[in-house]
């Protein structure tokens, strides 16, 4: 009658599994990403997995509690693979001392509930991301597959595959890091998939580096309402939004690779939220290129909304540079920069700006796009613009406010200069506002790139305390 | 019982648990909650010798149940003397399980009234409340089925939670920190047969609701509104805010019955209009996560009673963060259109990576359910429809005027990324 009967039949049969879990953790059932096949990251990374893990600060031993950088580190739990561990898993999470480093050794962990941590200071490390798998796929609870409520929280070197909802959500967590963690769903780009790869939010002090995030239905890496972010050395692939910074104050993303999503990074601000009005956002040094997988969004999200071939978006943010990037080979168009007025649902939030203001585009290198426009939003820009579509297209929507005597005030707009294109120039167009929109017949754009060459100053590095 | 103790290895565990959780204001159940005292846990007879109710809110939480002596038959959940029982009325659905709610107060002490925000118990006081299922919902009188008792004590610096799961012999009930799964039957009131794996919370997952603004909080008997209705004792029926103020336990209570409060029951179409049953209902389910300072915030949906800007409440609300819980629907609720309004998505799914609420809920209340479903039907905000209506008009225009000048407009595309 009680269910621990039916606990061991659940071990019993992930037993069965894990004795074969091994072979299926690289191969992703019938899917393969086209670009992991050759550089997966495991491969590497296996023969040194535990050198590189005894080389890092926050090891511990079972021994004695020892001081490091002002906080004590408590022991090390070590977690194998197998019918027990769950029911450990679980349990020691729950009861974790603050300075414990939770150590899952290398194999596939199968999992039926969510995994949740809401002690400070504490490590969750694998032995390498496709090494250590966390599987959800016979997840019957939970949002998440690991949700994190606690301060100075790592996780890394572990994948988490397969959630039901969000991979890792982490929510008023400051200080956390997120580094060669792969989020995956392995059954490829599907509505089915879990929203969120990697999903911190409402927090201060963000790192995520060197990760994966791999089929999210909405956005692989999200980082929402937060503050002080880095996104770097990431790889985001086959996510409707590749990489998404949402209502956030001070994010750098850069050295990320965004390719074959529907959108490859994705700078947004939404209304109706604590923490509104995004601004102060490096986009730098990016790969993005070929995010051109049809949008399998779940309808009602806004990445929904994001059309399919776009390589960076910026929606509703102000202060935001876009720089050193490397961009190419998108259907819609290179780079989009709207207004959320565009997202056709009423503002209702007195609070909320909904303009995109002060962009700053610089020293990118283009390649080719806007050869195959999709969606609604590409439909409604190949009205006014006819294909090819640009490098980089404006909506044009500017706060009324801000225009005086017909003139728009120079940091309301934005600055599209010194990018350099494969072959021939780099293209530019403002769709002329809203009213282009509704009628595309006697839109009025600007493909003149000469008017939109304001110098705005560079925004300052995100600095992290202790991160280099 | 051993493994529960088999976890606490650390001897300092305590001791970091207690640095961990009072720092923020905010005390659960902790290692450090176990009662050293092993003469009290000698189990059912003390359980049910009928003496007073003992619990010192200074001590670390007992490591059974029976050292507080609650229950003079814990099986039937008859209480000792000085625990009251209570009930709500909205109460929240726990997947059909039947709550038994109680209420204790040391002597001498008594908690305030407040016609509206919240009731502010006295140190010492302790809420408790039971789970169980009856074996056939037609027949109350069947025997039951108990599960867990969780209380709540309120300490000098905040409220501490602790669960303690029973024994099959219903003897004796034992703090637990990781919750358990266990399969449940009954007969519904349909009279069908049902099964299901109830799953009692761990603490963690006990703190995704009970956590608000950074503190650990009971959920139950927190507004007076709530409070303020009949129950049958066993000395007859009476006010049950009345019967505290009359035993000591409240204090200030108005004279004049219409000065208070009371919320309407869901599922009593005499106690209140359609909306006032909706609204009670999602407050009482919800709201202890989708309000400010509950670990919902982020989505900015706010269901507590008092909400009134209608997007605040999911009126034209677009989803944030929902992925596949939105199942295709725009907003949080369409007026007139359940069929399209996320709410009803989240309500009817028991997928774990779609349902709300997120813990606590495994079984779609089917009747809750229809509750919801008809408030939407029966929505109108005109003015906001409309307004939505001119930009989605706008919208399609372009489309449309798009479709016109290129005869190739692949309009099927465009509709499937709209």
């Amino acid at each position: 009658m009680f269910c621990n009967d039916r606990v061991l039949l659940l071990c019993g049969l992930s037993a069965l599994l894990i004795s074969c879990g091994c072979n299926d953790s690289g191969t992703h059932s019938n899917y393969v990403p086209p670009e992991q096949s050759g550089e997966d990251p495991g491969d590497a990374a296996s023969a040194d997995a535990a050198p590189q893990i005894a080389a890092t600060e926050n090891v511990a031993t079972d021994g004695p509690s020892t001081e490091q950088d002002g906080t004590a580190t408590k022991g090390v739990v070590v977690f194998q693979p197998g019918p027990d561990a769950q029911k450990q898993v679980l349990e020691e999470l729950i009861l974790a001392e603050p300075g414990t480093v939770f150590q899952f050794e290398e194999g596939v962990f199968h999992f039926t509930d969510g995994l949740s941590l809401t002690v400070d200071n504490v490590t969750i490390r694998g032995r390498g991301m496709d090494k250590t798998v966390l599987s959800f796929k016979q997840q019957e609870a939970g949002a998440e597959g690991l949700y994190i409520t606690s301060n100075r929280v790592t996780v890394e070197d572990l994948a988490i595959e397969d959630t039901k909802g969000n991979a890792i959500k982490s929510l008023k967590a400051d200080d956390i890091v997120y580094r060669r963690v792969r989020t995956e769903w392995t059954g490829g780009p599907l509505a089915t998939n879990g929203a969120y790869g990697i999903y911190p939010v409402s927090s201060n002090n963000v790192l995520i580096e060197e990760s994966v995030a791999i089929g999210a239905s909405d956005s692989g890496i999200y980082v929402g309402q937060s503050k002080n972010v880095i996104v770097r050395n990431c790889r985001a692939a086959f996510n409707v939004a590749g990489i998404e910074i949402e209502n956030c104050h001070g994010a750098d993303v850069y050295g990320n690779e965004a390719t074959n999503n529907t959108g490859g990074i994705l700078v947004f601000d939404m209304p109706d939220l604590p923490q509104q009005k995004g601004h102060d956002i490096r986009v730098f040094k990016n790969k993005v290129f070929d995010n051109n997988t049809q949008n399998f969004a779940p309808k009602g999200n806004i990445v929904g909304t994001v059309p399919t071939g776009t390589g960076v978006m910026v929606m509703a943010n102000s202060n935001v540079e876009i720089f050193e990037n490397d961009i190419r080979d998108h259907g819609t168009t290179n780079m989009l920069l709207v207004s959320y007025l565009v997202a056709n649902i009423e503002i209702k939030d007195p609070n909320y700006y909904p303009y995109t203001e002060k962009i700053h585009v610089h020293n990118n290198t283009f390649g080719p796009c806007g050869n195959k426009p999709a969606g609604a939003g590409g439909m409604l820009i190949q009205a006014v613009l006819s294909t090819p579509i640009p490098d980089v297209v404006w909506d044009g929507v500017v706060n009324p406010e801000k225009v005086v005597d017909g003139k728009l005030a120079t940091d309301a707009g934005i600055s599209v200069r010194g990018n350099s294109k494969d072959e021939g120039e780099v293209t530019f167009a403002s769709l002329g506002g809203l009213a282009s929109l509704a009628d595309p017949a006697n839109a009025g754009p600007d493909r003149n790139i000469a008017n939109y060459a304001e110098v705005f100053p560079s925004i300052e590095p995100v600095v992290i305390s202790g991160v280099e | 019982m051993d493994s529960i103790l088999r976890r606490f290895r650390y001897p300092a565990i305590a001791i970091l648990f207690a640095a961990t959780f009072c720092c923020s204001g905010l005390l659960f159940v902790t290692s450090s909650a176990i009662q050293a005292d092993a003469s009290t846990s000698s189990g059912a007879a003390d359980a049910t010798d009928g003496r007073p109710v003992s619990i010192d809110h200074k001590a670390d939480p007992a490591r059974v149940i029976s050292t507080y002596k609650l229950f003079k038959d814990p099986r039937h959940q008859i209480p000792n003397e000085g625990v009251v029982p209570y009930d709500l009325n909205t109460p929240h659905f726990a997947d059909y399980a039947t709550l038994h709610r109680f209420l204790w107060m040391p002597k001498g002490s008594s908690c305030e009234y407040r016609p509206n925000g919240e009731l502010e118990y006295p140190v010492g006081a302790t809420i408790i409340l039971t789970v169980g299922y009856t074996g056939d919902f037609r027949d109350p009188n069947l025997a039951e089925h108990i599960l867990e008792t969780r209380l709540w004590i309120r300490k000098t610096d905040g409220w501490i939670g602790t669960q303690y799961i029973w024994n099959d012999d219903t003897t004796e009930a034992t703090l637990s920190l990781t919750g358990k799964h266990v399969d449940v039957s009954w007969i519904h009131s349909d009279g069908t047969d049902r099964h299901h794996t109830f799953r009692m919370p761990n603490r963690n997952q006990c703190l995704q609701c009970h956590e608000i603004n950074d503190r650990v909080v009971p959920l139950g008997p927190v507004h007076a509104r709530y409070l303020n209705k009949s129950y049958s004792y066993s000395h007859g029926s009476e006010n049950q805010l009345e019967h505290w103020a009359k035993i000591g336990y409240l204090t200030g209570l108005p004279e004049n019955k219409d000065e208070r409060p009371r919320v309407a029951v869901w599922n009593d179409r005499a106690t209140g209009d359609l909306n006032s049953r909706a609204r009670a209902y999602l407050d009482m389910n919800c709201s202890s996560c989708h309000r400010p300072g509950g670990i919902a915030f982020t989505s900015g949906l706010d269901l507590t009673f008092d909400q009134s800007e209608p997007v605040r409440f999911g009126i034209f609300k677009a989803p944030v963060a929902a992925g596949r819980g939105t199942g295709n629907g725009r907003f949080v609720i369409e007026p007139g259109h359940p069929e399209k309004s996320i709410m009803m998505v989240r309500l009817q799914s028991t997928d774990p990576g779609v349902r709300m609420p997120v813990v606590g809920r495994g079984l779609m209340h089917a009747e809750g359910v229809e509750l919801i479903r008809e408030w939407i039907s029966q929505m109108d905000y005109a003015d906001m429809a409309e307004d939505q209506a001119k930009i989605d008009s706008r919208a399609s225009a372009g489309l449309e005027a798009f479709r016109k000048m290129k005869g190739e407009f692949n309009s099927e595309a465009a509709t499937k990324e709209d």
